[in-house]
C-alpha cells in the first residue's frame, strides 16, 4: 500500500495545481469582460458622475492591477479567506457556505432519484435486449437527453402546483435529510414530507437527464459483461439468475457508472443554474451567476474555488473508489 | 440673488418644489393614465373605504429580485432601497404627491445664509432594538455614510455635506459647503435613513444581513431559503401603524415560477421592477383571482442615435429610420399592448414634459423612409449595428425594429447583452443605435443623457447651444424660467432628431383578491403599511 500513500500525494498536489491554474484563469477572464462593478451600480443611477464612480473604484480597490491583487488573493485563500463580496459586503465564504448545504442535497437528492431510476433500468434493458423493456428504454434516454431541464420544471409546476395543488411551485425549506432524523425520532412523516416535497420536482427535473445517461451507460455496461466467459461459466455452473446478474456482472459494469456518476456529481454541486433559477433555489449556481452579472471578483473567484475544489476532490474520490471496487486497478 | 441671500422660508419653499418636482404629482399620474386607466382594476378610495380595515395576517410578496444587502450605506438597487423603507425610518418620509412629510424629524428650519438645516427630533422615538433615536444616531448615520472606508455608492445622494452636528439630543443640524436645493431627493430616500448605533456596533458587517433602524416594520430574518421576513414594529412612531402582521419577501427569478406561485396561492402578491411579465398580464386578467394594476412608469425606451459614426451623422437617415418605424407595431408585437407610445425625450409621466413634442415627431411612412435613404445616398444595402441589454421586452423590441428597418432596406444586426456589458460596449461609439433605457422622476435626467459632458450619454451629441441650455436649466431656480428651459431643449432635441421615442413601459402589479387597498404609486412601489388581508 505504499504505492497508494504516494498515489494520494502526488493526485493532491496535482489538484491543487489544477485549482490554484482554474482560479487564475477565470480572474483574469472576468476582468476582460466589459464593465466593472461600478459601471454596474451606476447603470440604474443617473444621479452617478463619472467622478463619483472614479470615488467608488478606488474605495473599492478596483485601480489596483490583475496580478498583484491575484497574489494578495491567494495569499487570503491560503488563510481561509476568500474576500468579501463588493455588491453584498459579506465575506465570500458566508455566502458560500449559506447555499451549498441547498446545492448539496438537492445534488444528493437528484443523484439518488437517477440511481434509483437507471440502475434497474438499464440492467433490465441489458437482458431484454432489443425487446419492447428496451425500446422504452430507449425512447426515455432520448427524451431525457434532449427535453431541457427549464422546460421540465415549468411543465411539472403547472401540472403539480398550478393544476393538481400537490406540489408547491418552488423554494426551499431546510435539509429533508435532517428532518429525516427528526421523522424517525417523532415517528412522524410529518416534518420529512414537509421539507422533501420542496424537493420532489427539482430533484426530478435535474434526474431526468441524468437518469437517461445512467440507463444507456448501465445497459452497455451490462451487455458487454453479459456476454463474457465468465457470466456464462457462472450460469453453467446454476449460480440463480439474478445473483449471476447482480453480484457477478452488475458489479463488473459499475466502474464506468461510478466514474460518471462522480463527474455528474461534481457538475451538480457547481450548481444547477437553470433548474435553481426555476424553482427559486437558493443554490450555489444562482450566486454564481449573479456574482458575473454584478462582476462581483471577489465573489466569482470564490464560488470558482470552492466549485473547483470540490470537482478535484470528487475526482480523487472516485480514483479511490474504483480500488475499493475492483482490487485489481493499480494506479502506476 | 443667490441662494444664500433668499430668506429661509423661502429657500425651504424652494426645496420642497424641488422634491415636488422630482416626484410624479398623482394628478398627474391619473391625467397620464388615458387608455390604461380603462384595463386599470386600481380600488377607488370610496371602494376601500367602504369596508373596515381588518388587522393581522401574513402578507407573501414574490419579487423578482432581491436585494443585494440592506445596509443602506452598501447598495444602490432600487429593489434594495424600496425594502430598507419598510425597515429603517428617514429623518422625513416624501408622500406619493412629492410632499416632504415628517418623520423621524418633527419641524426643521435652515439658517446659517441657507447653509444649514437644524431638524428637531421627534420625541421618545426608539429604533427596533430599544435604543433612543437621537442627534448623536444622526451624526454617526452620516458620518459612516461619508467616511472613505465605507466606500458607499449613495454618497453622493448627501450633495455638498460638510458635517452633522449634534446641538441636544434632540436636535441636529447637516452643515453644507452650500445651499442646496435638492437636499430632500436624498434624505427622503432609505440610503440617507437613520441607524441604530448600538445595532451597527454589534453586527458589524453582518448589519446587512440584519438591519435595524425605526421603521414601520422590523427586520426577522433574511436567508437565502425562506426570503426576507418582516413584522409589524408596534412602538413605530412616525406614521401609522401596519395593518398586517407579517410580510414575507420572496425571491422568485424565473417569470413562470413567480406566476404559478401567485395562481396557486403560495403568495399574494407581485410587485416591483420587471416582477410582473408582461407576456403573462393578459392572462392574469382573465383570472377572476387576481387584481391587477398599472400605471404609466417614469421610463422610456428609444433608439438613441450614435453621432459620430456617419451615416447616421445625416441627418436624412436620422428621419428615415424614425419614419421607418410605427412604435405601434412594437408596442403590440413585442409588448402585448402594455405601453404607450413615447413622443419625446422625456416619459409623459415626468413633470416637466413637453406636450409640443408630441407635434414634432415624423409619422411611420416606408415609402418616405426609403426616398430619404436614396436622398442621403445609401440607397440600398445599409447595415447598421444596435446594441441593447437582454431583458425580454427590450430584446423583442430591438427584432420588431429589425423587421421594420429590413422593409426600407436597412439590414440591422441587434447585439443584445447584460446590463454591465451594455454600458461599457456603447462608450466606444462602434454602434450606430442603442436602444435606451432610463427610469427617473426628474427633468433632470436629460442632462446625464444630452449633455456632451454627460455621464449616461451614449449619443455623442456635442451641441455647444444645447450644452448651454442644459447648463441653464441645472441652476435656474424660477419654476416657470426652468419650464422654459426644458421645454426648448425638449424641442431642440426632437428637431435634430436626436433618437426616436419608442413607448413608455406600464408598470403592473398583480394581488390576490384578498389584498386590500392596494395602491400602486408612480414609482412602481406599493405602500405595504396601508395593504389589509379580507378574510
Amino acid at each position: 500500500m505504499l504505492s497508494f500513500a504516494g498515489f494520494l500525494l502526488r493526485r493532491i498536489v496535482y489538484a491543487a495545481i489544477v485549482v490554484v491554474g482554474i482560479t487564475f484563469v477565470v480572474s483574469a477572464m472576468i476582468k476582460l469582460v466589459p464593465g466593472d462593478p461600478v459601471d454596474v451600480m451606476a447603470a440604474g443611477n443617473p444621479g452617478m458622475t463619472d467622478a463619483d464612480k472614479d470615488v467608488l473604484r478606488h474605495q473599492l480597490g478596483l485601480d489596483k492591477s490583475l496580478l498583484p491583487a491575484f497574489g494578495a488573493y491567494l495569499a487570503g485563500a491560503v488563510h481561509g479567506d476568500l474576500g468579501i463580496s463588493f455588491r453584498q459586503r459579506e465575506p465570500t465564504t458566508a455566502l458560500i457556505l449559506e447555499r451549498l448545504p441547498a446545492t448539496a442535497e438537492l445534488s444528493f437528492w437528484a443523484l439518488l432519484f437517477s440511481i434509483a431510476v437507471a440502475t434497474p433500468l438499464g440492467v433490465i434493458t441489458a437482458l431484454r435486449r432489443d425487446g419492447i423493456a428496451d425500446y422504452i428504454g430507449t425512447m426515455i434516454a432520448v427524451l431525457g437527453v434532449s427535453i431541457p431541464g427549464f422546460l421540465l420544471g415549468i411543465v411539472c409546476i403547472l401540472i403539480f402546483s398550478v393544476e393538481l395543488h400537490w406540489l408547491p411551485s418552488s423554494g426551499y425549506r431546510g435539509s429533508a435529510l435532517l428532518a429525516l432524523g427528526r421523522s424517525i425520532a417523532t415517528g412522524s412523516a410529518e416534518p420529512f414530507w414537509n421539507s422533501f416535497r420542496y424537493f420532489l420536482m427539482p430533484g426530478a427535473s435535474l434526474a431526468f437527464a441524468l437518469t437517461a445517461i445512467n440507463a444507456r451507460l448501465t445497459r452497455s455496461a451490462m451487455v458487454e459483461v453479459l456476454h463474457q466467459d465468465f457470466v456464462l461459466f457462472a450460469r453453467a455452473k446454476g449460480v440463480p439468475g439474478w445473483v449471476v446478474v447482480f453480484h457477478h456482472a452488475l458489479r463488473n459494469a459499475i466502474i464506468p457508472i461510478v466514474t460518471v456518476t462522480g463527474l455528474q456529481l461534481g457538475t451538480l454541486l457547481s450548481g444547477a443554474i437553470i433548474i435553481e433559477t426555476v424553482f427559486a433555489w437558493p443554490g450555489i449556481g444562482r450566486l454564481a451567476v449573479q456574482s458575473i452579472e454584478w462582476r462581483d471578483y471577489p465573489l466569482v473567484q470564490a464560488t470558482v474555488l470552492v466549485s473547483a475544489v470540490l470537482f478535484v476532490v470528487l475526482n480523487l474520490a472516485v480514483d479511490v473508489l474504483y480500488r475499493l471496487l475492483d482490487p485489481r486497478i493499480q494506479h502506476a | 440673488m443667490s441662494l444664500e441671500d433668499l430668506h429661509p422660508r423661502d429657500f425651504l419653499k424652494l426645496t420642497e418644489a424641488h422634491l415636488r418636482r422630482h416626484v410624479l404629482s398623482r394628478r398627474a399620474a391619473l391625467a397620464g393614465l388615458g387608455v390604461a386607466a380603462a384595463s386599470s382594476l386600481l380600488p377607488t378610495p370610496a371602494q376601500a373605504q367602504a369596508q373596515t380595515p381588518r388587522h393581522g395576517g401574513v402578507l407573501r410578496i414574490g419579487r423578482v429580485q432581491e436585494p443585494d444587502t440592506l445596509d443602506p450605506h452598501k447598495t444602490s438597487l432600487a429593489v434594495a432601497e424600496s425594502t430598507m423603507l419598510l425597515i429603517l425610518e428617514p429623518l422625513a418620509r416624501r408622500d406619493p404627491d412629492g410632499k416632504v412629510i415628517p418623520a423621524l424629524a418633527q419641524a426643521w428650519e435652515f439658517r446659517d445664509n441657507n447653509r444649514s438645516i437644524v431638524f428637531h427630533l421627534r420625541p421618545g422615538v426608539t429604533f427596533h432594538d430599544g435604543t433612543p433615536v437621537d442627534a448623536a444616531a444622526c451624526v454617526f448615520t452620516a458620518n459612516r455614510q461619508m467616511d472613505k472606508a465605507t466606500a458607499s455608492p449613495t454618497t453622493f445622494m448627501l450633495g455638498p455635506l460638510d458635517k452633522v452636528e449634534a446641538i441636544d439630543p434632540q436636535t441636529v443640524v447637516y452643515h453644507y459647503r452650500q445651499p442646496f436645493v435638492p437636499i430632500w431627493v436624498g434624505l427622503t430616500l432609505s440610503y440617507c435613513a437613520i441607524l441604530s448605533p448600538t445595532a451597527v456596533a454589534a453586527e458589524k458587517e453582518r448589519f446587512g444581513r440584519k438591519p435595524v433602524g425605526a421603521g414601520p416594520f422590523k427586520a426577522i430574518s433574511w436567508s437565502p431559503d425562506a426570503g426576507l421576513k418582516l413584522a409589524r414594529f408596534d412602538a413605530y412612531k412616525c406614521g401609522p401603524l401596519p395593518y398586517v402582521d407579517e410580510v414575507h419577501l420572496t425571491q422568485y427569478p424565473e417569470d413562470s415560477t413567480r406566476v404559478a406561485a401567485l395562481v396557486s396561492g403560495e403568495i399574494q402578491g407581485i410587485y416591483t421592477g420587471q416582477s410582473v411579465p408582461l407576456d403573462r398580464v393578459r392572462s392574469l386578467r382573465s383570472n377572476a383571482d387576481i387584481k391587477l394594476s398599472t400605471r404609466p412608469s417614469q421610463s422610456i425606451r428609444a433608439l438613441d442615435f450614435n453621432q459620430s459614426l456617419a451615416p447616421i451623422n445625416d441627418i436624412r437617415v436620422r428621419q428615415a429610420i424614425y419614419q421607418a418605424i410605427d412604435p405601434k407595431r412594437v408596442i403590440t408585437l413585442a409588448l402585448d399592448g402594455n405601453a404607450k407610445v413615447a413622443h419625446g425625450p422625456m416619459p409623459s409621466a415626468i413633470p416637466g414634459y413637453d406636450a409640443k413634442v408630441e407635434q414634432m415627431g415624423f409619422p411611420y411612412d416606408p415609402a418616405k423612409a426609403k426616398a430619404l435613404l436614396a436622398e442621403a445616398g445609401v440607397g440600398s444595402g445599409l447595415q447598421l449595428k444596435l446594441i441593447c441589454n437582454d431583458s425580454p421586452d427590450i430584446r423583442n423590441s430591438a427584432e420588431v425594429v429589425q423587421a421594420m428597418l429590413r422593409e426600407v432596406g436597412v439590414t440591422l444586426s441587434v447585439q443584445s447583452m447584460p446590463i454591465g456589458q451594455v454600458v461599457v460596449l456603447t462608450k466606444k461609439a462602434e454602434h450606430h443605435m442603442y436602444l435606451y433605457t432610463y427610469t427617473y422622476p426628474d427633468p433632470d435626467v436629460l442632462y446625464p443623457v444630452f449633455a456632451s459632458n454627460g455621464s449616461l450619454q451614449r449619443n455623442f451629441v456635442n451641441d455647444p447651444a444645447l450644452d448651454k441650455l442644459l447648463e441653464a436649466s441645472r441652476v435656474e431656480f424660477d419654476a416657470a424660467k426652468r419650464q422654459a428651459l426644458y421645454d426648448e431643449i425638449q424641442e431642440t432635441l426632437m428637431r435634430k432628431i436626436y433618437w426616436v421615442p419608442l413607448f413608455e413601459p406600464l408598470n403592473v402589479v398583480a394581488f390576490a383578491k384578498s389584498v386590500q387597498n392596494v395602491e400602486l404609486r408612480s414609482d412602481s412601489d406599493v405602500d405595504l403599511t396601508k395593504v389589509w388581508l379580507s378574510t
